[in-house]
């Protein structure tokens, strides 16, 4: 598998959230402010593409039997690093977030990469894995808070879209639509690839 | 030397070995990333908690100084030390602020702590000269949880304090909770969080307690 291909299959065809359904927690924590998305997606891509990156350099020296614990330090290690900018440079960011940031170590992709690719392949290809899972959870995001900021406060990236006329919808703006949102993303996407297939 | 390589990765003390270099080697590399953005990150933490301090005066301030428009995003700095003086409380972990306008102490702030549900929270409480009459109220630390006990935050929770009586002639008054969708009257009652009796109960207590205790202390100072 060359470079493009690698970024592709784990960015589109084997996309963390629609095709494995993993991290779903924070993408129904986080979306309901596409902006709130996009600095969690960016973190998500950080944290994946290094640990990926440096567990994969690791690898041959890692013991098999402690290597889950040894995946997890280094994940935490750089959501904390990610953590600490943001409380820096983007301090309301970071409290909007709230625990979220720090729950990205706990986020399924992060591991679930680890072990699936970065485990066994070269630090390069795990470095361009990290980032194309990244950016595939990174569109989910955007995509479930693209409808949810629009229709629960009217706006995109806080620009007003709908003038005063526009009725807020407060489900958009609780977490239980992000529910309705992922599923049918899910469904239009799957219907739309099995289609193909077939 | 690779069988001997080998034979040392193969052994019990290997994999420790390894975890307590990769421990200490990540935790080097932390805490330098901590020790270059801890100022900013203080300066942040100061910035919000003035602005948050300020913000609960902003009317009173705007009332005793007529003509003066404060604005909290630009001249926090100026403003901050301009109205803002500490009192010692000496009392534990609780900061006492006066706020002065034209050389007239306009009313006290004091941070006070108490436990919620899931652990302590924080709060400033801005009150009278008198400390009779709570002027506003602002959580600005909790760890309650999302949708329930964290709407302490929320501003329709809070404003419920605004002007409320704190202390009657025989001492510290006792508010009482109704549910939510009531109607509050203007005396002791306080409309609840729905679903989070303990931390609005908790918020109640904190000011009752911390309250007393402070007015107690500042009393044996002024003697």
């Amino acid at each position: 598998m060359n470079k493009k291909d690698i970024f592709l299959v784990s960015a589109f065809r084997e996309n963390s959230v629609w095709k494995q359904i993993l991290g779903i927690c924070s993408s129904l924590a986080v979306t309901n402010l596409m902006m709130n998305s996009l600095i969690m997606g960016l973190g998500v891509i950080f944290a994946l593409a290094l640990s990926n990156m440096t567990i994969s350099l690791i690898r041959s020296y890692t013991p098999r039997s402690i290597r889950m614990m040894v995946q997890t330090l280094i994940i935490a290690s750089y959501v904390i690093i990610v953590d600490i900018f943001l409380k820096a440079n983007l301090p309301v960011v970071s409290k909007q977030l709230g625990p979220y940031v720090g729950l990205i170590i706990t986020n399924c992709i992060l591991m679930g990469r680890a072990e699936a690719f970065a485990a066994k392949n070269t630090p390069i290809d795990s470095f361009i894995d990290g980032i194309g899972a990244g950016v595939g959870y990174t569109l989910v995001l955007l995509a479930i808070s693209f409808v949810r900021e629009l229709f629960g406060f009217g706006t995109l990236f806080g620009f007003g879209i709908f003038g005063a006329w526009w009725t807020k919808w407060s489900i958009m703006v609780m977490a239980p639509s992000a529910f309705f949102i992922l599923a049918m993303l899910i469904w239009i996407i799957n219907n739309r690839y099995y289609k193909m297939k077939g | 030397m690779s069988k001997e390589k080998t034979g040392f990765r193969d052994s019990n003390i290997y994999p420790v070995l390894f975890m307590l270099g990769m421990s200490l080697l990540f935790i080097g590399i932390l805490a330098t990333v901590y020790r270059s953005f801890e100022q900013k990150i203080i300066n942040n933490e100061t910035q919000a908690y003035q602005k948050q301090l300020l913000s609960l005066f902003i009317d009173k301030i705007a009332e005793s100084d007529p003509g003066v428009k404060i604005d909290l995003n630009n001249d926090l700095q100026a403003n901050y030390q301009k109205y803002v003086k500490s009192i010692d409380l000496s009392y534990a972990g609780r900061y006492g602020y006066s706020i002065i306008v034209n050389n007239q102490i306009i009313g006290y702030c004091f941070d006070i702590m108490g436990n919620g549900l899931w652990g302590s929270m924080r709060m400033l409480i801005a009150v009278t000269p008198d400390m009779n009459t709570i002027i506003n109220i602002d959580v600005y630390k909790q760890m309650e949880t999302p949708g329930l006990g964290a709407r302490v935050t929320e501003s329709w929770f809070k404003d419920q304090f605004k002007d409320k009586l704190l202390f009657g002639t025989s001492g510290i008054l006792d508010y009482s909770l109704i549910p939510e969708d009531q109607t509050a009257d203007s005396g002791t009652q306080i409309r609840q969080i729905t679903g989070a009796s303990i931390t609005s109960n908790a918020v109640l207590k904190m000011i009752k307690t911390e309250m007393s205790q402070i007015k107690e202390t500042l009393q044996l100072q002024v003697k």
